[in-house]
């Protein structure tokens, strides 16, 4: 009888987590319509990246003012017309793509690891009054709609980018303590856990060794999920002009300014509007996929 | 006797988590830059009369204490204290402006809940046909979309372009609000038997009503398709199948429960964002409801109407929360009568 | 020969769609069953059981695709069945008890809602039937309780499957399967799922329930030994073809397929021979099947025409069918 002898591949070893990723993109792009969205959400982030670059007038996107060439219908020399400052609007919708992704990026990085790791604690501790405490607190911050306490906090601070992502901070971390709070309080009964703690494991290698690995998969859907939906809020909350303030373009302030014009400058509300839908969209498309890819494999 | 006990506990935490949320809003409300005694007054307002209004309004007096004043003000005597933009007691500009908000939810909300749920059934029934395919492209615009897009795109489309539909106000010029019974035009009109101002208040509030609806009703839609189309091979429905009982039955009675329990456990989530995204529209559209009222008090850091409003707010929104985990129990007697790990 | 017999399948040819794919399960299969017969229809878990009997309501999923073969019921097509005809079917002539009694009911209707409705759609098929109030089907369904065996029925009624044991589960699925006149019963592995302790039970209630009321059946089933206690007549079936069918106790006295030996070989026996082997090797790949015989790999009698050429079912002893080349002298 021949003797195999096995390769124990360590857990932290790079190539499982390169095959991982492969068998989860090839998850991925078995569907098209998440691949469209991949591809529009790269499109989406190489103009934002690029912007100077690509958009036709870049200089529009700052303090600009031109009368000469104000309220231009749609035509070759401004693909989305111009408003009645003269700016170009296409040039101002790509820098304004900007605002929204780092709004995005920014929101979802800071609310993800307080979020998770609240949750984490509280799950782990699931029943004891450090649970109580956390899980209420952050009851406290869901009992009101998430953009309505964002109006609210992005109102009584200075109307800036970085206050509305921070008022979409307070009004978000909620969902993600909750979601991580229900998948420890689970995962922490499971046999698995149990001999971790009988083995002598200190609670910090089981919260974040045993626990979050498990954690991780609808955390990570949950944060692609998101994108869309912050991008939503950060349009409204910049749509009642809490947000970038002018002249720095911003796609709600674009279509609230625009919408004052309907309908004779149509171009100068619609065509933002578009745009913040596209994005939406995208990202929306892109996150199912990631939600279908994470998902366990189903016969 | 179990469900009394689960209901009254709920409300005793909801009662917690208000006054937690009361601290929350009055800390931020406070806790800002700027004067509001001085902003309500004006730049040019003299330095007495601002001394004068900080004392009013306590804010000369430590936090916690100013907390304690109006805590005790608003339980005993439902006093939230004086707006300072409309300089009435905000409880009075609440009572007036509130029937008018929760008329456009409950219009809004019938419509999403019942167009969504309908659309979902139909999706899920003819499978992979155009219109289960015209459906979710629909719904998937309906999600990314945020609601005032759709209500520019709508007076855009209706009031200017075919101009059938109102875009401003509840009323239009020159027709009087019915008797004041609920404050819901549309239900006191049809109370007193006025229906041309029924059909105007109607008219006015089909635009807000949908644009705010599109959301949810997309959401009710994929997930009643979803649901119904998880459930639709599973043993279950084919040992129906296997008994010969009509497809009628199948789908409006048992799969519909199934789908019922995911989609209306989403319902607070839209109800919320019927709410919040009310804050918009009720401004373009000038809507004079509760949103408008605390839009505007937000903007112009109105203090104890932006407290007023939260807690309003707040209480509608976990009082909402609380009846639609009963009706979740009450649908799935899974949720009911297994004893849970607390 | 399709007069005399109340279920006749010939010759059917089922695949399931799959992303992959197709998966070529049923490979020409032809089964009979006669007025009154307890047939058995045995064989290892993917082999095609459940489709061929699922065939026989034309219940089979989304994905699967028919490519020949008939299934003829009383004279008539199902496949091919107007849905007036599939209803009569559905409703009054064949009804079928399912693998997992847990999956098959509806947890959050109570059993007497989903008995109810059963009860309510066999009952309109009868024109003259006005009785679908609420109390006749109630007193049915009691009727039906009763008759499997359950006690309290007024109670299981009213309850939520999650409120009941597996085997009371099973037991309910029976007595909606009898609680209306049929002619034919199919069970598909009805106590796999079950406690050992219940599947006797189980078995022997299904077994004199049939008796009973004189309903032809079909049991699915792996096991030969519960084959052998309540069947006439055994069909062995592997990788969606049917290998061999005799009488019960020719099966036993002279099992012929190199399959069906090691099967029995598998069987613990009293007289302490030990038990067998059991047999290596698995299922083929559906998506990929051999052209030959699909037992040809794992035979240990595997001959070069094997590999070639599937042999079809033919008579070798009376009454005894065997699809195998060790005894088809013509084969080729």
């Amino acid at each position: 009888m021949e003797v195999h002898k096995m390769k124990m591949p360590k857990a932290t070893d790079f190539s499982q987590k390169w095959d991982n990723f492969k068998r989860l993109s090839h998850k991925f792009s078995r569907s098209r319509i998440s691949l469209v969205g991949l591809f529009s959400v790269v499109v989406i982030v190489t103009l934002a990246i690029f912007a100077p670059l690509i958009a036709p007038y870049p200089e529009h996107a700052g303090a600009f003012v031109d009368y000469a060439h104000a309220s231009i219908p749609p035509c070759r020399e401004h693909l989305f017309g111009t408003d009645i400052m003269g700016r170009d609007v296409l040039s101002r919708t790509i820098f304004a793509l900007r605002g929204a992704l780092l709004m995005a990026v920014g929101v979802i990085g800071i609310v993800t690891p307080i979020g998770v790791i609240v949750g984490l604690v509280a799950g782990y501790n699931s029943g004891s009054l450090i649970d109580t405490i956390l899980m209420r607190t952050s009851d406290v911050f869901l009992a009101l709609p998430s953009l309505v306490l964002a109006l609210a906090v992005a109102a009584v601070l200075r109307p800036t980018l970085f206050n509305a992502m921070l008022a979409v901070c307070v009004s978000w971390w909620p969902w993600y303590a909750r979601l991580t709070y229900g998948l420890a309080s689970s995962i922490r009964n499971e046999t698995f856990v149990q001999a971790a703690q009988v083995i002598g494991a200190s609670h910090f290698h089981i919260i974040f060794k045993e626990v979050l690995p498990n954690c991780l998969s609808s955390i990570f859907t949950k944060m692609a999920l998101d994108v869309g939906w912050v991008i939503l809020i950060g349009a409204s909350l910049s749509f009642v002009g809490l947000g970038e303030q002018p002249p720095t373009p911003a796609l709600g302030t674009m279509v609230a300014d625009g919408a004052r014009y309907l309908p004779e400058l149509w171009w100068v509300c619609v065509f933002p509007a578009l745009v913040i839908v596209w994005m939406i969209l995208s990202f929306n498309l892109f996150g199912d996929g990631v939600r279908d890819a994470l998902s366990p494999e189903e016969a | 006797m179990n469900m009394v006990f689960f209901i009254l506990r709920r409300l005793a935490l909801a009662i917690l988590v208000l006054f937690g949320l009361s601290i929350l809003i009055f800390i931020i409300a406070r806790v800002i830059p700027g004067d509001p005694a001085r902003m309500a007054l004006g730049p040019r307002a003299p330095e007495y009369a601002i001394e004068n209004l900080r004392k009013q309004m306590y804010l000369d007096k430590p936090i916690y204490e100013q907390y304690y004043i109006w805590v005790k003000n608003f339980l005993t005597k439902g006093d939230l204290g004086i707006s300072l933009l409309t300089r009435r007691p905000v409880q009075e500009d609440i009572k007036e402006f509130f029937p008018a908000t929760l008329e456009l939810v409950i219009v809004s909300g019938i419509f999403m809940a019942v167009t969504g749920i309908l659309l979902g059934v139909v999706s899920a029934r003819y499978r992979e046909s155009w219109v289960d395919s015209f459906t979710r492209v629909l719904a998937y615009f309906g999600i990314a979309t945020p609601s005032f897009v759709w209500l520019v795109l709508f007076i855009l489309l209706f009031g200017y372009v075919w101009p059938i539909l109102p875009t401003v106000g509840r009323l239009s010029r020159g027709i009087m609000p019915p008797p004041h019974i609920t404050g819901m035009f549309t239900i006191d009109s049809i109370l007193t038997g006025n229906w041309r101002t029924f059909w105007d208040a109607l008219l006015h509030l089909i635009m807000p009503a949908i644009a705010l609806a599109m959301g949810g009703l997309s959401q009710a839609a994929r997930i009643t398709r979803s649901s119904m189309a998880d459930h639709m091979d599973k043993d279950y429905v084919t040992l129906l199948r296997a008994f010969g009982v009509p497809n009628r039955s199948i789908f409006m009675k048992y799969l519909l429960k199934f789908s019922l329990i995911p989609t209306i456990s989403i319902l607070p989530l839209d109800i919320a964002a019927l709410f919040a995204n009310g804050f918009i529209a009720e401004t373009v559209v000038n809507y004079p409801g509760l949103s408008r009222y605390g839009m505007s008090a937000i903007l112009n850091k109105d203090l104890n109407a932006i407290v007023g409003v939260i807690i309003v707010l707040g209480a509608i929104y976990t009082l909402v929360t609380i009846l639609i985990d009963i009706i979740v129990a009450y649908l799935d007697p899974r949720v009911r009568l297994i004893r849970r790990a607390a | 020969m399709s007069e005399i017999n109340l279920l006749q399948i010939e010759n059917l040819s089922v695949s399931y769609r799959i992303y992959r794919g197709l998966l070529k399960v049923l490979d020409g299969v032809s089964l009979e069953v006669r007025p009154g017969e307890k047939v058995a229809l045995v064989g290892e878990t993917g082999c095609g059981k459940t489709t061929t009997v699922k065939s026989i309501l034309n219940i089979l999923p989304r994905q699967a695709i028919v490519h020949r073969g008939k299934v003829f019921f009383k004279g008539k097509d199902v496949l091919r069945a107007s849905d007036s005809d599939l209803n009569y079917l559905r409703r009054r002539e064949v009804s079928m008890i399912f693998q997992d009694p847990t999956a098959s009911l509806f947890p959050i209707f109570t059993i007497g809602d989903q008995i109810s409705t059963v009860i309510k759609a066999a009952l309109s098929e009868d024109a003259n039937n006005t009785q679908l109030k609420e109390s006749s089907l109630f007193e049915t369904a009691l009727n039906a309780l009763r008759a499997a065996s359950l006690p309290d029925p007024e109670r299981i009624l009213h309850s939520y499957p999650f409120q009941l044991s597996g085997g009371m589960r099973q037991r309910v699925c029976i007595a909606m399967a009898l609680a209306t006149p049929r002619e034919l019963l199919i069970a598909d592995e009805p106590t796999t799922n079950l406690d050992v302790t219940i599947q006797d039970q189980v078995l022997r209630l299904i077994s004199n329930m049939v008796a009973e009321k004189n309903i032809s059946l079909i049991l699915i089933t792996h096991s030969l030994g519960v084959a052998r206690e309540i069947a006439n007549r055994i069909y062995i079936m592997y990788a969606g073809s049917i290998i061999e069918m005799s009488q019960t106790e020719d099966l036993f006295e002279n099992p012929l397929h190199p399959y069906s030996r090691a099967l029995l070989n598998c069987v613990p026996k009293l007289t302490g021979e030990g038990i067998g082997q059991g047999v290596p090797g698995h299922l083929p790949d559906y998506l990929n099947p051999p052209l030959g015989c699909r037992f040809e790999p794992r035979c240990p009698k595997s001959m070069p025409i094997c590999k070639r050429i599937k042999p079809s079912l033919k008579e070798v002893a009376k009454g005894h069918f065997v699809s195998c080349f060790l005894y088809d002298s013509f084969g080729g």
